[in-house]
Order: C-alpha cells, then sequence, then structure tokens
C-alpha cells in the first residue's frame, strides 16, 4: 500500500478515531525494546500481531525486529523474505565499516530485502498504520527509523465473473474487494502513461483507500477538481462500499435518480474514462462509481458496443421502453380503465368489465396491492437464502398470481399489468435506475387514480421539471436532449456504427482532445480494391 | 454560476408562451368571425406577430445584458425602474391567473368534470410552482423536451386525419370581407405579443444577440400551430360547424378512427398537450416572480413563488364565476389586458429608451 | 436547504391530501358502467323515447369464452326511457339501471322515422355538447320503432350495436350504396350549403320475433337486421326516401362510391341475351357547375374503372369492340341511375349532391343571390351526366364459359 500517502494523511487527520485520546506523535527511540513495547501497546496487542526478533551476526551483534499482522499480508512474501533476513544474520561481513545502527539500516535496505516497495518512517503511529494496511515494518535497534515493507495481501476474492451486470458478449472479468486488483484491471486494458490514479483515505475508522481514476487529457480538469473537492469534504467514520460516498457527493440529495453510475465490469469503466469520465474505486467493494453521467448513460450496457449497431439500437429502444413501461403502465392501466374508458378498442372493454365483475377493490387500490405484493417478493427473492428460491417462485406466480385471480380478489389483466412491468423494470440495465422507476411507479399511480390522464401527465411534468434540473458534477443531467447536443445524439438512443463516432461525447469529455479515432474508417472493401 | 439558455431553449419558451392557449379557443372564434378565410386571418396574425417579435427583439438590443428589473433601472432612474418592474410583475401575476382558471375550465371540460375546480388549480399551480423553483434553466430545457415532443405528435395527428381533409372547403377564397378578416386575427395577434416575455428572457440567453432568432422561431412555430388548426377544422368540419366546438383541436382529433383500435385518441392528445400548458403556465409565473422579486429586492424567489401560487389559486378561482366559458376568457376577457402589457408597455419602454439615449447622447457631447 | 425541504414536503403533503381526498370526481370503475353499445331514438308525440342497447360483458366473455357453464345467457339488455328533451330521458336512466350509461362506445344511434321528421337538431347538439359521447357514432334511420331494431339479435356478432356498424361500414366498402354517416358529417350536411343530408336506413326483416336466445339454435333465424333505403333530410327533417337503387346514383353524384357493381345487359352473336357482372374498383365523380345565360345547369364527370366478375353471355371477351360494348352499356347504366337520383331530388326539392358548395365556390357573387332560394334554383337545373367508363380486367377466364359450351355444341 502506498504508505508514502498515509504518512502525510495521518498527519492531516491528527489522531484519528473517536476512542482515542489525543496524544502527541510518538517518535521512534534508539531503544528497540521500548519502540517495540510501545507500538504493541499502540496496536492494542492481540494475537495476530507477530513479531519476531532478530540479531545480525556482524554489526556488533546489533538486534532487530519483523513486525506484521498476520492475514492481511502476502504469506509467501513474508517467508521468502525472512529467509532472506536470516540467511543475511547467519552470514558474517567482513568489510564491516562500523558496528551500529545506521551502517546495518542501509546493509538492511540495499542488500538483504527481498521486497520490491520499501520505505521510512519515524513514529510509532506511521508504522503502527503501515501494519494495520499489512505492511511488516522492521525495527532496528538504536536506529530513529523503521522500514516499512509493502507485503499487504492474504485472503481475497479471485477475480470472478461480474454478478449483477452480467454480458452475452464480452469481458467476462469482474472488480474485486480489492482496490490493487481492481487498479491492475484498468491498467491491464488501458496501457496509457496518461491513466491516473489519485489515492485519498477515507474514513476516520476503516482508513478506505478511494482512488480517482482519470485520463489526462481526455477528462475534463474542472471535474477532476471538482470530484477531489468533493471528496476531500468527505468526514466520516466509516466507508464500507462506494455507496457511502456517492451519498456525499451527488449534486442534490433529495431526487430518485441516481446521479452516478457504479460499475463492476472493467471495461464499462475503461470505456468511461476513455469517454472522458472520472472513475472513483473504493477499496472493500467490487462498485466504482463513474460521474459525471447523464441520464442516457444508465440505459447504455458495455454490451452495446461489442454487439453490431443495429442489434445495440434495437435493444436501446427496448429498455428506454422498458423504462417507460415499467414507469407508467400500472398507472396508465388505472387512468384508462377508470378515467378514460373511451380509449379501449370496445372488445379490449367488455372483456376488462367481464373480468372486473365481482372484484371488490377499485382498480388503484387493486394495482397497489399487487404492485406492493410483487415488490415484498422480489426483496424476499434477494434476501433469503438461495436454496429456498424455487419455492418462493411457485408461491409468487401460483398463489399470489393464479389463485388470486380464481378467487375473484384480483382482475387477470392486473395481473398481466403488474407482470409485464415487472419484467419491463428488469431490462433497466443499471438497478439504480430501475428502482427509481419503481418508486416513481407508486406516485403516479396514485396520481393516475386521482385524476386520470391529466394526473399523470402532471406527474410527468414534475419530473421532467427535476430531471432538467439535476446535474451531475455540473453536467446537465438531460444533456443530450436537454441542452441538446446533436453530436452526442449518435450515442443515445440510437447506437451508429464505431467508425461513425469519431468525436467523444462533446461537453463531457474535455474538448483539448475531441477525436476518438480517424476519420473516413468506413469500409469501403470494393473501393479499395480498385 | 449566471444560468445560461441556449436559443432554441428560448424560442421553445417563447412558443409555449403562445401556443397553448391560442390553439385551444382561437380558432373557433376566428372562424365564427371569417368563416373560411379564418386561415387568412391567421396569416395576417402570423405577419403581426413576426413583426412583433422584431420590435421586441430590437427593444432588447438596447440591454446590455442586465436583468429586466436592473435594466430598466440603470435606464430610467431607480424609482421608474422599479415601478416598470411592479407593474409587469403584476401584470403577469394577472395572466397567470387567466392562464390558469382557463387551463382549470379546459380540463374540467374535456376531461374531469366532477373533479372540484380548487383540486384542479391546486395541482396545476403545485406543479407550476416546482417547475420555477427548478430555476429558469430547467424551465427552458423541459420548454425544449416538449416542444420536441408536440413537433413529432402534431404531424402524427395530421397524418391520421388526411382521409378526412378536403381541401375544397376552403373555397371560395376571400369571401369575407377585409375587415372581418382583421377582427378574426385580432385574438390571435394579442395573444401572439405574449413574444414581449423576451425582454425578461434575452438577460439569461447564452448569446442575447440571438433574441431576434429566438423570438421569430417561437412566435412562427407558435402561429404555424394555429395555422394548422385552422386549416385542420376547415378542411375537415367546414366552416358551419366549428364555431360550435368551444375547443376545435379536441373535436378534430376526437373524430379519428383508425381501423377498430386507434380511436378517442383527443384524451391522448390532450394530455400531450397538458405538458406545453404547464410550460406556459411556468413561464408567466417566473415572469411575474422575476419581476417582483427584483423589484422588490428580496433575496429568496422560492418564498415568493410560494406565496404567488397561494394567491394564484384562490385569485383564479374567485375572480371568475364558474360558469365562465375557458375559451371565453382566454379569447375576449384577455385581449385588452394582452394589448397594454404586451404592446403599450414595450412600446413605452422603448420610446423611452430612445428619449434617454438621446438625452445621454447629449449630455456625453456636451462633456467632451 | 432547508427551504428545499419544505418544498419537498409540501408537495408531499399535497399529493397525499390528493390521495386522501380521492371521492368519486370522475373515477368509474369498469363494473359501474354500463356500456351502451346502440342508442335508439323515437318521438312518440310529446316525448322523446331513447332505447338503450347495454352489453352485458360477463354474457358476452362467456359466450365467446365458451365457459359458461349456466346455458346461454343474452349479451345484450334493451330498455328505454323518456323524457322532455333527449337528456332528460337519459337522466332518467338513472332510476332504472344499476348502472352508469356509458356512451363512449355507442356505436350507432338509431333513429325512428317520427323521430326524424321531427328533427335531429337535438341529437346533435346533445352530441357536441357533451364530451363523453363519440362523434364517429353512426347514424340509422329505421322506418318503425328504434327499439325494436336494437332488440334484434344478429348472428356472428354477440352486440348487434357493433355489429350494424360493421355491417354499414362493410356495405359502404363494398357496394356503397348506402353511405356510412357519423354524427358530425351529419352535422356538416346540415348546415352545409344545401342544408340537406341523407341517413341510410335499417329495418327489421322478417315478421318473426328474433329478441331470444333460443333463436340461435336453428341454422337460420326467422328476422334479421337489413340495411335499406337512404332517408332523405331538408334542414334537419327527414322528408322522404329513396330506393335503393337511387341510392347508389346520388352514391355515384355524392361521390361516395369506394366499390360497387353494375349489372350490365349483354348479347351474343345470335341475339340471346344475358347479363353481365361488373365489379366497380374505383369511381370518381366531379360535378361541374355551369352558368349559361342566366341558367345554372350541371355537369357530372364521372370516372370509373370496373373489373368484369360474372358473363353470362357468350362472348369471346378478346373480340374487339366487345369490351367496348360493355363499357358503353355500363355508362348507360350508371348514367340512368345518376339522372334518376337527380330527379329525385329535385323532385323533393333536395339539393343531396353537394351541387350547393360547388356552386358557392364556383360563383361566390351569384351565391349571395341563389343561397336564399337554393332549392328552387336547383330543382331547376338540369343535370349532364357523362361517364367514362373503363373495362380494367376480364378476371382470370377470357372466355365466358358459356361460350366455351356454344363452341363445343357446334
Amino acid at each position: 500500500m502506498p504508505t508514502d500517502k498515509h504518512a502525510g494523511h495521518s498527519g492531516k487527520e491528527g489522531s484519528p478515531g473517536s476512542g482515542q485520546t489525543i496524544q502527541a506523535e510518538q517518535v521512534l527511540l534508539p531503544d528497540l525494546d521500548s519502540n517495540l513495547e510501545r507500538l504493541h501497546r499502540f496496536l492494542g496487542g492481540g494475537e495476530d500481531i507477530v513479531c519476531r526478533t532478530l540479531e545480525h551476526r556482524s554489526f556488533n551483534r546489533t538486534r532487530y525486529a519483523l513486525l506484521y499482522i498476520d492475514g492481511i499480508v502476502d504469506g509467501v512474501a513474508i517467508s521468502t523474505m525472512l529467509l532472506g533476513l536470516l540467511e543475511d544474520a547467519n552470514a558474517s561481513y567482513t568489510e564491516t565499516e562500523g558496528a551500529g545502527e545506521p551502517n546495518l539500516y542501509r546493509h538492511l535496505t540495499e542488500r538483504s530485502i527481498a521486497i520490491g516497495k520499501l520505505s521510512d518512517v519515524n513514529t510509532i503511529e506511521q508504522a503502527g498504520y503501515a501494519m494495520l494496511e499489512g505492511c511488516s515494518v522492521l525495527l532496528v535497534d538504536g536506529c530513529l527509523r523503521a522500514i516499512v515493507m509493502d507485503t499487504t495481501g492474504g485472503e481475497t476474492r479471485a477475480v470472478e465473473e461480474p454478478s449483477s451486470q452480467t454480458v452475452i458478449r464480452g469481458p467476462k472479468e469482474g472488480f474485486t474487494e480489492n482496490l490493487r486488483t481492481n487498479t491492475s484491471l484498468i491498467r491491464r486494458i488501458i496501457k496509457s502513461p496518461d491513466l491516473r490514479f489519485e489515492y485519498k483515505m477515507i474514513g476516520r475508522q476503516t482508513r478506505t483507500n478511494v482512488a480517482v481514476v482519470y485520463l489526462e487529457g481526455i477528462a475534463e480538469r474542472e471535474v477532476i477538481n471538482e470530484v477531489h473537492r468533493r471528496l476531500d469534504k468527505i468526514d466520516i467514520d466509516g466507508v464500507l462500499e462506494s455507496g457511502y460516498i456517492e451519498e456525499f457527493i451527488q449534486d442534490r440529495a433529495f431526487t430518485p435518480f441516481p446521479l452516478l453510475q457504479n460499475t463492476e465490469r472493467p471495461d464499462a469503466a475503461c470505456g468511461a474514462l476513455l469517454e472522458g469520465q472520472v472513475v472513483i474505486m473504493v477499496s472493500g467493494t467490487p462498485f466504482s462509481l463513474i460521474a459525471p453521467v447523464t441520464f442516457a448513460k444508465f440505459f447504455q450496457s458495455s454490451e452495446d458496443y461489442y454487439q453490431r449497431y443495429d442489434i445495440a439500437t434495437f435493444l436501446r429502444i427496448i429498455r428506454m421502453t422498458s423504462f417507460f413501461i415499467s414507469m407508467l403502465l400500472p398507472s396508465l392501466y388505472i387512468a384508462i380503465t377508470t378515467f378514460h374508458q373511451e380509449m379501449l378498442p370496445t372488445s379490449l372493454l367488455i372483456s376488462l368489465a367481464a373480468q372486473r365483475e365481482g372484484i371488490p377493490f377499485p382498480a388503484l387500490l387493486e394495482a397497489f396491492l399487487m404492485e406492493i405484493t410483487f415488490e415484498i417478493l422480489r426483496e424476499a427473492g434477494v434476501r433469503m437464502p438461495r436454496i429456498i428460491g424455487p419455492a418462493i417462485s411457485i408461491v409468487g406466480a401460483l398463489v399470489l398470481g393464479q389463485a388470486a385471480v380464481q378467487a375473484g380478489i384480483i382482475s387477470a389483466a392486473m395481473v398481466i399489468v403488474v407482470s409485464f412491468t415487472a419484467i419491463a423494470s428488469f431490462v433497466i440495465p443499471a438497478v439504480n435506475m430501475g428502482i427509481a422507476a419503481r418508486l416513481i411507479r407508486f406516485v403516479l399511480m396514485i396520481l393516475a387514480g386521482t385524476f386520470g390522464l391529466f394526473g399523470i401527465m402532471s406527474g410527468l411534468m414534475l419530473l421532467l421539471a427535476h430531471l432538467c434540473g439535476l446535474r451531475s458534477f455540473g453536467k446537465p443531467y438531460m444533456m443530450p436532449f436537454s441542452p441538446f447536443v446533436a453530436s452526442n445524439m449518435k450515442d443515445v438512443l440510437i447506437r451508429v456504427p464505431w467508425w461513425a463516432m469519431r468525436k467523444r461525447p462533446t461537453n463531457i469529455a474535455s474538448d483539448s482532445n475531441k477525436f476518438r479515432e480517424g476519420a473516413g474508417q468506413k469500409p469501403r472493401p470494393d473501393q479499395e480494391g480498385a | 454560476m449566471k444560468p445560461a439558455i441556449s436559443t432554441m431553449q428560448t424560442a421553445a419558451l417563447v412558443q409555449s408562451a403562445i401556443t397553448p392557449t391560442m390553439v385551444l379557443a382561437v380558432p373557433s372564434i376566428m372562424i365564427s368571425i371569417a368563416k373560411q378565410d379564418a386561415w387568412i386571418s391567421g396569416v395576417i396574425a402570423l405577419v403581426a406577430g413576426m413583426a412583433m417579435a422584431l420590435g421586441t427583439a430590437f427593444i432588447c438590443k438596447a440591454n446590455k445584458g442586465q436583468l429586466f428589473v436592473s435594466w430598466m433601472e440603470s435606464s430610467f432612474g431607480k424609482p421608474v425602474g422599479i415601478a416598470i418592474g411592479l407593474l409587469l410583475g403584476i401584470y403577469y401575476f394577472n395572466s397567470f391567473c387567466i392562464i390558469v382558471r382557463s387551463f382549470t375550465n379546459f380540463v374540467s371540460d374535456i376531461v374531469l368534470d366532477q373533479t372540484p375546480l380548487y383540486m384542479l388549480a391546486g395541482i396545476m399551480v403545485a406543479v407550476t410552482a416546482f417547475t420555477v423553483m427548478q430555476g429558469i434553466e430547467a424551465l427552458a430545457r423541459s420548454a425544449f423536451v416538449v416542444l420536441i415532443l408536440i413537433l413529432v405528435v402534431v404531424p402524427l395527428s395530421v397524418f391520421v386525419l388526411y382521409t378526412d381533409i378536403d381541401f375544397k372547403r376552403l373555397l371560395p377564397l376571400f369571401d369575407e370581407s377585409a375587415a372581418r378578416m382583421m377582427i378574426a386575427s385580432l385574438p390571435p395577434v394579442a395573444l401572439l405579443s405574449e413574444v414581449s416575455v423576451l425582454l425578461l428572457l434575452t438577460p439569461y440567453m447564452k448569446k442575447p444577440a440571438a433574441g431576434l432568432q429566438a423570438g421569430l422561431v417561437g412566435t412562427v412555430l407558435g402561429a404555424l400551430q394555429l395555422l394548422l388548426v385552422l386549416l385542420l377544422g376547415l378542411t375537415i368540419f367546414g366552416q358551419q360547424l366549428v364555431p360550435m366546438m368551444s375547443y376545435t383541436f379536441v373535436n378534430i382529433m376526437a373524430i379519428v378512427e383508425v381501423g377498430e383500435f386507434l380511436e378517442r385518441i383527443e384524451v391522448f392528445t390532450v394530455s400531450v398537450w397538458f405538458l406545453t400548458m404547464y410550460i406556459k403556465m411556468s413561464v408567466f409565473l417566473f415572469a411575474s416572480v422575476h419581476c417582483l422579486v427584483h423589484s422588490l429586492r428580496l433575496r429568496s424567489e422560492r418564498h415568493m413563488v410560494f406565496g404567488l401560487s397561494v394567491l394564484a389559486i384562490v385569485t383564479s378561482l374567485t375572480e371568475w364565476p364558474r360558469n365562465m366559458g375557458g375559451g371565453f376568457i382566454f379569447a375576449v376577457v384577455n385581449i385588452p389586458l394582452l394589448f397594454i402589457g404586451n404592446i403599450v408597455l414595450p412600446l413605452l419602454i422603448a420610446l423611452g429608451l430612445l428619449i434617454t439615449r438621446g438625452k445621454r447622447n447629449k449630455g456625453g457631447s456636451q462633456s467632451s | 436547504m432547508r427551504i428545499r425541504i419544505k418544498s419537498f414536503l409540501s408537495v408531499v403533503v399535497l399529493l397525499f391530501a390528493a390521495l386522501v381526498t380521492t371521492g368519486c370526481w370522475n373515477r368509474i370503475e369498469l363494473n359501474e358502467i354500463a356500456i351502451t353499445s346502440a342508442t335508439g331514438i323515437d318521438w312518440d308525440g310529446e316525448n322523446w323515447i331513447v332505447s338503450y342497447q347495454v352489453v352485458i360483458p360477463a354474457a358476452i366473455s362467456s359466450v365467446t369464452g365458451g365457459s359458461g357453464g349456466t346455458g346461454p345467457k343474452s349479451p345484450i339488455i334493451v330498455y328505454s326511457t323518456k323524457g322532455k328533451t333527449i337528456r332528460d330521458a337519459i337522466m332518467h336512466s338513472f332510476s332504472e339501471s344499476p348502472r352508469k350509461l356509458f356512451f363512449a362506445h355507442n356505436r350507432v344511434v338509431v333513429i325512428g322515422e317520427k323521430a326524424m321528421r321531427k328533427g335531429v337538431n337535438e341529437l346533435i347538439d346533445v352530441y357536441f355538447r357533451n364530451s363523453g359521447s363519440r362523434e364517429t357514432v353512426s347514424v340509422l334511420a329505421t322506418p318503425g320503432t328504434s327499439r325494436r331494431v336494437l332488440e334484434q339479435f344478429m348472428q356472428l356478432q354477440a352486440i348487434s350495436g357493433a355489429g350494424m356498424k360493421e355491417i354499414i361500414l362493410s356495405e359502404m366498402k363494398n357496394t356503397s350504396i348506402l353511405p356510412n354517416v357519423p354524427v358530425y358529417q351529419l352535422a356538416m350536411e346540415i348546415t352545409g350549403d344545401a342544408k340537406s343530408a341523407v341517413v341510410p336506413e335499417i329495418f327489421v326483416s322478417g315478421s318473426e320475433d328474433t329478441s331470444s336466445l333460443d333463436s340461435f339454435s336453428s341454422t337460420s333465424i326467422p328476422s334479421k337486421l337489413k340495411l335499406g333505403r337512404l332517408a332523405i333530410l331538408k334542414n334537419d327533417q327527414m322528408i322522404g326516401w329513396m330506393s335503393r337503387k337511387e341510392s347508389l346514383g346520388a352514391a355515384y353524384l355524392r361521390d361516395s362510391v369506394q366499390q360497387s357493381f353494375v349489372v350490365v345487359p349483354c348479347e351474343d352473336q345470335e341475339g340471346k341475351k344475358g347479363f353481365d357482372t361488373v365489379q366497380i374498383l374505383k369511381s370518381k365523380t366531379k360535378i361541374i357547375p355551369k352558368l349559361q345565360g342566366g341558367q345554372l345547369s350541371f355537369k357530372a364527370d364521372v370516372d370509373v374503372t370496373g373489373t368484369l366478375m360474372e358473363s353470362n353471355c357468350a362472348q369471346d371477351l378478346f373480340k374487339p369492340g366487345v369490351i367496348q360494348s360493355l363499357e358503353k352499356e355500363g355508362e348507360v347504366q350508371i348514367i340512368a341511375m345518376m339522372q334518376e337520383a337527380w330527379k329525385k331530388g329535385q323532385e323533393l326539392q333536395v339539393d343531396l349532391f353537394g351541387a350547393a358548395e360547388k356552386t358557392h365556390r364556383k360563383y361566390p357573387k351569384q351565391w349571395k343571390e341563389w343561397s336564399n332560394s337554393w332549392d328552387e334554383v336547383f330543382a331547376k337545373s338540369p343535370l349532364e351526366a357523362k361517364v367514362k367508363f373503363r373495362m380494367a380486367r376480364m378476371g382470370l377466364s377470357n372466355k365466358s364459359f358459356q361460350y366455351l359450351l356454344d363452341k363445343k355444341e357446334k
């Protein structure tokens, strides 16, 4: 881990944590035993703190100690290093220029330790925090500094296929909980010197590492600065997931719409970087944030760019339609069947009316019952243990759907409407946008049940005004539609072929680097042949 | 950050400040006056509207990027500026109330005849107030989206009505006297004069110099929609039948029958229309709040929006008796007011500007 | 920020209030409406009698779905109310129907002859004043009472109101004798320059009553609904009927022929007579008013394209002249029909053919003086009809079967 950052940070944070009393920094003393004792006390003891004391055959038999916290270090690295240290301790060096600490310290750092990344610290606190991040510390008797070795490791989940954002065609790698793994996944895709990782530490207790990733020259400077400014303002004791950060840095608190996108796909993150967006990665979660975003982004899947453009366009239109269906269908059903029956074709009206014979509830209540039932079923499906899964689907489908209709409590048409709505809400690639649609659905249902289509339109007007007023990191949320940006429309409702998308999205990417590909790449095999 | 709206968005705002009222009630009045030549009156109104847009844009040119009230203050002195601001604020508030009431009546006439008016007015004003609170930028963007929606829906409606159109119903041309045609063009000209809202909008534009384009595009779009409805009404129903329809547009859409499944789409079309009505109401509430806040030097616009909204609900419901038709309010009550607020006042401002500029120039030459 | 919370809260409170106070207002559930598929209007000399044909949805879906266990149920019920005005009569329906009558899906309005003779102004006003009923409802006239028509069951279509509309639409599309007249069109014609209109007739043919479901169990039903003549309206009152043949002539003159047919007499080489049937695929009529020496006359230019559907004369259609003679005969037939209709119109002093509009458009100045006494002017104006008949196709066979038979005999 980047201990140099950490050193500066702990200074700024003062003595973090609510439980610890504020003390002056404890400087390392020449006495090894007192240092060890104080370091132990700083870390609060514990069985997982490993302390191995060594004595060098040369250098006046100076003692030195290796400390690390078991479990969060890379075992292989530790044993290799320890092997090297022991070999070195047993060797006798004749050309010792002198006994004492400075020489042994230099000897160790320059000749002995088999670890790539080393750094110096000179206080107990710095050494302690470094250990908490998985580094090993080497204290040398009579020395006012300690060597910090980056041995971060331990058990982490392997890179697996993302579970929440699946594609049929495309890379199968997903982010993990380990920030280093995640940055490496991005590095492996974008091998550009312009790729920047800027680290922060957020959380008094959790001291979570956060990386701000962007492509220099493509991302807009103002946005990057804004991201930094907002991240720096966060003061919280723990960050367990990127959701914590999302709520602190979004532009508007009261909105059902997500103002930041999240992804667990490295390819999606890289796509965002290449379009000039900034990715915020948080240690401990596979979900990284993308900012700034626009409304339309939530309907794009990374797969759109891997499929042929015509297929992608078709799928996008399906997704947009699904969003509106999932938001509007129950309210439209209520409005039309209880206010504007004249809009229905006669035969449909008659069959709906026949179904409604004997139904005790008004359509609004009926829809509410079914929608809430469905939301409960869905939530149950997410929460319950995997093994019970099939049981719940039987209960949901059979008992609630069929039985309710046969018992004459719910009309069959309502079951169709609700299930279609439910299916449609799963089509939206971004789960948080899907949830927004679900929330709005209920408000619209009330409006529809009160004022009919006029109510729905009033609700949509509220929504439109709200959406048009939203911003994500200063960028208008409804961007390519309003304010209208013609060139961005190539990748919103439709996706044009890659060779036609020369420009990066205007107003998102920096103006200095507009073009992402050469001109005139439309395949013309016959002309080239001639 | 000072909000900035683009030229097209301004045009959309101007368009929606004009069209919703004009298309609903005016055609039937025009046709009852000018018979089958009403569309010629529409063309006259179009030309007059363009002239008014030109005039307004010309006045706007004198503004060097200041907000309206402070511009007035800097050119005429504080008391006069504040007075103009207050006057316009009250004018816009009054128009807002009229619009709320007429839309309430419209919604009540068309779909929700049993819903109490106060509920309709309440929800309309609430939505409008919310929209205004999002700021002029959000309002302008919404207006633009709605404009695009309208531009999609309107040709579609013409398309489904295609078979019912018979252009022969427009013949014979010039059957009515020119005087009647001029009279018939009065209501639309009055409504087209709403283009004067540009006076308030240009300071917010990214390119204030493009105010002329915005005004022209907005007026022309509005007038073209009026013409379209006039032509549809005349070519589908003929001149005798239209005067008995309060809302021609709605009746036109009501006869659509495409196969067995697409009928009675007027409710749907009207629903889309609700959106433009909201934009129109928002523009007027915004204008009113804008003038009053800056004249009274209030810090918070939000409080003003709240206060005015409540006042507007009460005013619009109590000022006119229930049985007064929405169309009547649009068309007759409003005309003199519109002329005063949109033509006389801007003319006075223009005159004032000319005089003060003359003075200033003189002063300049004397001092130098 | 606090203000934002407040505004947010106020919206929430408003929405909540909207939910809580949701009264009945305009909301009406599907099982609270009585879907009316046809309306009948009669005049008994003092009162309007309005009859309604109401659909019973459950019965319909069990009829079509076939899951009805309790035997056939009637898909419709018919009942009537009386009142001083049409709306008054409709209001009386609330005292006898458990559900609110819902007119938006009304397909046809059937008007009894008495009511037709009294005038249809009131009906038109009802349709334009109320947003619930649609202006595309087809108007039909019936010689007896309209209630009888509404009670009549129909095969194939359980809801006879919808069935009546389907009949008139398919009739208009395929034979074009009677036009489909929606309310708005009726209003337009009545208010038009000629102040006249036409309404197709529907009547119950056969004497026996078929308002019982039992009739569905046999393959032929004793009485059924049929389209008949054309009712002629002057101003808003009916003044007479036009026969089917005259109606077709009027349809040509009104340029409302979409597809029709004409039966043409033919003759083979030996003078044996027979008939050919020609389907009219396309027809276009132009009526041109002409003013010569103060006398107004009209010229009708008809352009007709047809296809031979049946031929029972022994003809070789490849022979030159055969087709031409067929075309010639067709022209004569159509001209005769049009003249007959024109005569009838003049006789009744009603301009059904849109001649007034055309004259108004062509001679706006003279129109000012004619408009007051148009009926007399019209009655004196002769019609000169010209038909251009073009046989486009002969169908799939080139020679008539009769021709082949005759050949064999020889």
